[in-house]
């Protein structure tokens, strides 16, 4: 069997990023994803990068409001790495071709994003996500990096305490193999498919951090989950934070502005975490009801619409007939991204030699309790490229051995399992996701409160039970997307259960992670991180 | 909302043809036929099998045939589908049927990774000079951000009418990722993208049908990219030859006359002193000539009415470009 120097798991912004710097650094490198990498979650960030470009900022002040927004919860060497190596690798995607918006003296262009002092995030229009994917595929191609398509990531290949491999379904055969190497990167992205309202694509399933959980590694902070304050009611689907930087208002059905209502001056640009735990109050009314909130566009001129906001004005266009700027659009926040995710060092090293983990799947702790926004996209060039260069170092002196073809012998019996369960019964994969997605919603949201996490663990783990009871028609066979659904299902049952757990532990209200019945921050005995390990199947955090 | 889809379903692992299920769903007001297809595989069958990802039209995943007309899944609504749809029925079919693998799936391969690579699209530049980024006009990206709006979704190459007689033939998609690319003034490789691009069956075979630019999804118009890398190419004297010939031509005779002489683009297409191309016209001239299609001498084509006004847009234009 052929043995990779490096295996990189994702194609999404870290993923590839690690991937080139890998390839650069002198690594032969495979790409494994489970769509084409143009396809990633990556291609629908509409916001930005940060970099302290702009007149009047600088690397220090990027650090301050980074730390701020991690609220008391930040690693500073990692923020100080972060905001250091920012123009960098901003620079070198410009170089690489994002066509980053300009100022007019042809450089470029900044927004201030939530919790930023000043306007920090180099953008592209409203679809830099897009660009900077489709820029990072261009290299992957030229550096003719092979990538492995439609695989889903079924275990990790773990041999006398090193991992050595990636055992996956190949979606298109339905047969179940293993690939080799000295050196693995989870670049999976997270697992917000576990909420009903998410802006997540539908990979994030948390296939990577199951991975890495299952064989022992612990996952950090996954009580922080950041909820974008703006977005489509049912649907998830973001108003970009541009809309709000360019004049948008947070505005309830009488078009009274929340941040007057509320007290709090500038709402609107403030952390994001913030914003979404502000409008959530004041959208439950004092009977345990509900009232709508909306976005005012209206202040926005036509040219700048066309310029930062097109995409989104198309979209509100296709989806809900409305023009951007005419109107009040129906707003609620929604599970953006998880903050929380693999513990990793500074590096993407895990605890396991030989496998390491960046982007949306990690936590090194960087951000805290809440990531300033811009810094997501940055985390992951920045953090992409630490890991791509550890891991080829690693690689090149590690010792190769030949795995036995037994991992994926129990990957095929167990998928088999599911098989001879039947389908007989009235329930379903999909009844169960749907549950999931409705108790995460309801119980974990924004605002947490004991008795409902204490709700939410009893139904994930009855989910889990359920889940343990449903079968699948088939095994293998030609792009069988129910096994992939199955498989993906039980990956998010295991995340969420360990949010519940990170949730239901910190007695404290930090960043994204509000708890009304410990409404205050607690930094006596809660600043510290959380670890949660899976330890047979309970949720252990500690 | 309660709709009706009537979705292909084909698994090749029991059956070589397929053939269509209807599916009744109650759905919001909003719902898109992506939402659609979630609700058939949660209430009916969670074997139907589709592509789909981002929900928002940014990564082209969910390219397929709505009532027989290619579009992206997460970007058309149920209720507009249904307003065209026979009987109140919404048709889902994979955008080409003829490469179907598993119900809507069908293979993508050719346009999303082979053509796409084999034309080399990536910005070459020098990443040591300077610590800042590359000064660009704001115009000039902006109308780079158009052009890289491509999604990859394959909608354009599904309606080329050149793709459909000649497989080989690279398609738009992968030649609006050329000119993205020799458009960047960040790049450094355009003489060797464009020589590339002016090679067989690539920029020259576009027939001008429009079809690319009338199936994209977004603001793209991948058939003006084709324009405009044939524009580059004799700009930086690249491409010779019938398509060269005929393209200056085809412009010099509407610049100078108003309109087309057919005669004189022929001749002037195979070259004035290529003997064996301008027999080989013989035939085709003759048969043009006794359908009135070619009057003899060439001369007698006359000047359109207003020719001198066009002749001044075109002055116009060649200044100012």
């Amino acid at each position: 069997m052929k043995n990779h120097d490096v295996i990189v798991i994702g194609g999404g912004f870290a993923g590839m990023n690690a991937a080139i710097t890998a390839k650069l650094n002198g690594s032969e490198v495979v790409l494994i994803t489970k769509q084409h990498p143009l396809r990633s979650h990556s291609s629908s960030s509409h916001s930005g990068v940060n970099v302290a470009l702009n007149d009047g900022d600088s690397v220090e002040q990027h650090i301050q409001d980074t730390v701020e927004s991690g609220d008391g919860l930040c690693d500073s060497d990692l923020v100080e790495k972060l905001c250091r190596e920012a123009q960098e690798e901003v620079v070198r995607l410009d170089r690489w071709g994002v066509p980053f918006s300009r100022n007019e003296s042809g450089l470029l262009d900044f927004v201030r994003f939530g919790g930023s002092s000043i306007a920090r995030t180099a953008f592209a229009g409203d679809a830099a996500g897009h660009f900077i994917l489709q820029v990072l595929y261009e290299q992957i191609m030229r550096l003719e990096i092979p990538v492995l398509q439609d695989c889903l990531v079924l275990s990790l290949v773990i041999s006398d305490d090193k991992c050595r491999g990636v055992c996956y379904y190949d979606i298109p055969t339905g047969k179940t193999v293993i690939e080799q190497g000295n050196a693995v990167i989870l670049a999976t992205g997270g697992a917000n498919q576990m909420f009903g309202t998410t802006s997540s694509a539908f990979s994030a399933t948390g296939d990577g951090m199951a991975a890495a959980y299952r064989q022992g590694v612990p996952l950090m902070d996954m009580e922080f989950v950041q909820f974008h304050p703006t977005s489509l009611p049912g649907t998830g689907l973001v108003i970009t934070e541009m809309a709000r930087s360019l004049g948008g208002r947070i505005v309830d059905k009488n078009n009274k502005a929340l941040s007057a209502k509320s007290g709090l001056k500038g709402l609107e640009l403030m952390n994001r975490n913030v914003c979404s735990q502000v409008m959530t109050q004041a959208m439950t009314t004092k009977d345990g009801g509900n009232t709508e909130l909306f976005l005012d566009c209206s202040g926005i001129k036509k040219d700048v619409i066309k310029r930062q906001l097109y995409e989104t004005a198309a979209m509100l266009k296709d989806l809900q007939g409305v023009k951007i700027a005419e109107g009040l659009i129906p707003i609620t926040p929604c599970a953006h991204r998880s903050l929380g995710g693999i513990k990793v060092s500074a590096n993407g090293a895990t605890q396991i030699p030989g496998l390491f983990a960046t982007g949306g799947c990690s936590c090194s702790g960087t951000h805290g309790a809440n990531q300033l926004g811009g810094n997501a996209l940055l985390d992951n060039l920045v953090y992409g490229r630490a890991t791509g260069i550890a891991s080829s170092d690693y690689a090149a002196s590690a010792v190769a051995k030949e795995v036995s073809d037994s991992f994926a012998e129990d990957q095929r019996k167990s998928l088999r399992n599911l098989v001879s369960r039947g389908t007989s019964g009235k329930d379903s994969q999909t009844a169960i996701r749907s549950d999931l997605q409705k108790v995460m919603n309801d119980k974990v949201g924004v605002i947490r409160h004991k008795d409902a996490l204490m709700e939410a663990q009893k139904t994930v783990e009855s989910l889990q039970d359920r889940y343990d009871k449903v079968g699948l028609q088939k095994y293998g066979g030609t792009f069988n997307t129910e096994l992939c659904s199955m498989v993906e299902l039980g990956n998010l049952l295991d995340i969420a259960g360990a949010t519940v757990a990170s949730a239901l532990a910190r007695t404290e209200s930090r960043g994204n992670h509000y708890r009304s019945d410990y409404p205050k921050r607690d930094d006596k005995q809660w600043k510290k991180h959380t670890l949660v390990y899976r330890e047979n199947s309970s949720h252990v955090v500690k | 909302m309660e709709v009706t889809l009537k979705i292909f379903r084909y698994d090749p692992d029991k059956e070589t043809k397929g053939n269509h299920s209807e599916y009744a769903i109650d759905v919001d007001e909003n719902a898109t036929v992506l939402d659609g297809l979630m609700e058939v595989k949660s209430s009916h069958d969670s074997s139907l099998s589709f592509k789909g990802s981002c929900r928002t039209g940014l990564c082209g995943d969910c390219s397929v045939q709505v009532n027989g007309k290619g579009t992206v899944a997460c970007r058309t609504t149920l209720a507009k589908a249904v307003k065209k749809g026979k009987d109140g029925v919404v048709s889902v079919d994979p955008l080409y049927p003829a490469k179907k693998i598993k119900d809507l799936i069908y293979n993508q391969n050719d346009f999303l990774l082979e053509k796409y690579k084999s034309m080399k699209p990536w910005v070459v530049s020098n990443l040591a000079h300077g610590a800042r980024e590359d000064e660009v006009s704001d115009s000039t990206i902006k109308e780079l951000q158009r052009v890289m709006s491509c999604t990859m979704c394959g909608l354009c190459d599904q309606g080329c009418l050149v793709i459909a007689v000649d497989e080989q033939y690279v398609g738009p998609a992968a030649l609006n990722k050329v000119y993205r690319v020799v458009m960047d003034p960040r790049d450094s490789s355009k003489r060797e993208k464009l020589e590339f691009a002016s090679g067989a069956r690539k920029v020259w075979d576009c027939t001008h049908c429009f079809e690319a630019t009338a199936h994209c999804p977004k603001d793209v118009r991948p058939t003006e990219s084709i324009f405009e890398l044939r524009d580059m190419a004799i700009k930086h004297g690249i491409g010779h030859g019938r398509p060269v010939n005929h393209h200056k031509s085809f412009a010099a005779s509407v610049k100078n006359d108003g309109w087309l002489d057919e005669t004189r683009l022929a001749i002037e297409t195979e070259g004035w002193f290529n003997l064996p191309g301008l027999l080989k016209l013989g035939p085709v001239g003759l048969r043009a000539f006794m359908k009135r299609k070619a009057p003899l001498p060439y001369f007698l084509h006359k000047k359109r009415k207003g020719a001198d006004a066009i002749k001044r847009i075109f002055n116009k234009w060649e200044r100012e470009s």
